[in-house]
């Protein structure tokens, strides 16, 4: 059954998770060029979000993946859609509430997949196109721009090394506002991509685009990009809130080369149409500037950490996605679950924040 | 059964295109740094053709640098 207030609904999720993505991710663009003094907070968010707006322009590639590279798009309904999305939000919330490093990216494809594994079992995967688009891709790139950064803070130091510091640190900081404005084209064009697939593949089940010629509209690129740009705004003004005391320590030289390899490998990513997790394609950045410097530098619980939520993410986001959607399937066919699903959903993001902001202020400084 | 479902040639031309691009614009972009600390010092000893030189090398370098970036978004925007 084709509902127009379903799509509405799954749309207006999907929305709601690219916000969220932009808010979230604000820190890993901007922190670097930020401490490093290359740019103002005011000025980093601002060139921030436009140019994530601007990247969403850039490419569907990543979206096309999405919608029709690793699930079999006939298959999946505005129900799986939104079991996928309410999956992925519940996993995040879940790993935002305890403060473990975790993936926006891997928990929606996570989450579509459950939500369809529930639904239709395996023949509504392809999986061996998630295994090779998905799985190995996200192992992959945080190496690669781990390599990258490294390398190119080697040479760095080799060429400017015996220059005088003031002239090498004003020359960096020029270099960052371009590496920090590359990251977030970057950032923009794969992330915001992923959100437009999602929506697509609703279209595709509504009946308001055929599955033989799977197309991304041009308003879905347009509410995705504002989305992902206007989340970036938002959570740039929290992150002044907090400037100084999460921001990572490092030079302008190190800063240009981490952001330049997150840029570079996300760009060429996305060009291919793989949805990475950028989050973890700029952590890996920022610890091949530090690794090669002094490898005591990094902070290798953190990476630690990263690698264990790249194994939990895409199957927990999974179980959350196809759990999502064996209760949206309680009241019967039709709108009657997912709008349940979406009240309990609002309280209990709302009950999660004001535990965590009350956690927060009681907490010993 | 794995190189069956690894796509190889992309992911190579990813990590290809991403060390290329990666540490080339670094390495060009500091040797254009290095170029205006080189000026600077220059102009301040007053020796007209290092001046020169290390000006080309600067302007030679940032201008590559540049035209790489805008190139490398100029490819991704073409379908």
């Amino acid at each position: 059954m084709h509902s127009t207030l379903l799509l509405v609904i799954v749309i207006g999720t999907a929305l709601a998770f690219d916000f969220t993505n932009g808010f979230h991710d604000t820190a890993n663009v901007v922190a670097s060029s930020i401490s490093t003094r290359a740019l103002s907070p005011r000025s980093a968010i601002a060139i921030a979000s436009v140019l994530n707006f601007a990247g969403a322009f850039i490419s569907l590639k990543v979206a096309a993946t999405v919608a029709s590279g690793i699930v079999a798009t006939g298959k999946v309904t505005e129900t799986i859609a939104f079991a996928g999305l309410v999956g992925a939000i519940a996993w995040n919330l879940i790993t935002w509430y305890y403060g473990l490093p975790s993936s926006s990216s891997h928990a929606l494809i996570g989450g579509v997949v459950g939500a369809l594994l529930a639904a239709v079992g395996g023949s509504g995967v392809k999986g061996q196109a998630l295994i090779g688009k998905v799985i190995i891709p996200a192992v992959l790139s945080p190496v690669v721009a781990f390599m990258v950064a490294g390398l190119s803070i080697i040479a760095i130091y080799q060429l400017v090394g015996r220059r005088k510091p003031g002239v090498v640190n004003r020359g960096f900081r020029l270099g960052q506002v371009l590496s920090s404005s590359m990251l977030s084209l970057a950032h923009g064009t794969n992330d915001a991509q992923k959100t437009m697939g999602v929506i697509t593949l609703a279209l595709v089940a509504h009946g308001s685009i055929s599955a033989h010629s799977v197309h991304v509209p041009t308003w879905v690129v347009v509410t995705a990009a504002s989305a992902i740009a206007l989340g970036t705004y938002a959570g740039g003004w929290r992150i002044i809130r907090t400037l100084g005391t999460r921001i990572i320590k490092m030079d302008t030289a190190q800063g240009f080369a981490a952001q330049g390899a997150g840029a570079a490998v996300i760009l060429a990513s996305s060009h291919f149409g793989y949805p990475l997790s950028t989050t973890h394609v700029i952590s890996g950045g920022v610890m091949g500037a530090g690794a090669a410097r002094r490898l005591s530098a990094v902070r290798w619980g953190v990476a630690g950490n990263i690698a264990g939520a790249w194994v939990l993410t895409l199957p927990a986001a999974g179980l959350f996605g196809a759990i999502v959607y064996e209760i949206a399937r309680i009241p019967g066919g039709g709108v009657a679950g997912p709008l349940m699903i979406l009240a309990l959903a609002v309280a209990l993001t709302t009950a999660v924040f004001l535990t965590r902001r009350s956690r927060l202020a009681t907490a010993p400084s | 059964m794995l190189a069956a479902i690894v796509e190889t040639s992309k992911l190579g031309k990813v990590v290809l295109y991403s060390l290329i691009t990666g540490v080339g614009i670094s390495v060009v972009f500091s040797l254009g740094v290095s170029g205006a600390a080189g000026l600077i010092d220059a102009l301040r000893e007053r020796r007209t053709g290092a001046v020169i030189a290390w000006g080309v090398v600067a302007g030679i370098c940032g201008a590559v640098a540049l035209g790489a970036v805008v190139l490398g978004i100029v490819i991704m925007s073409t379908k």
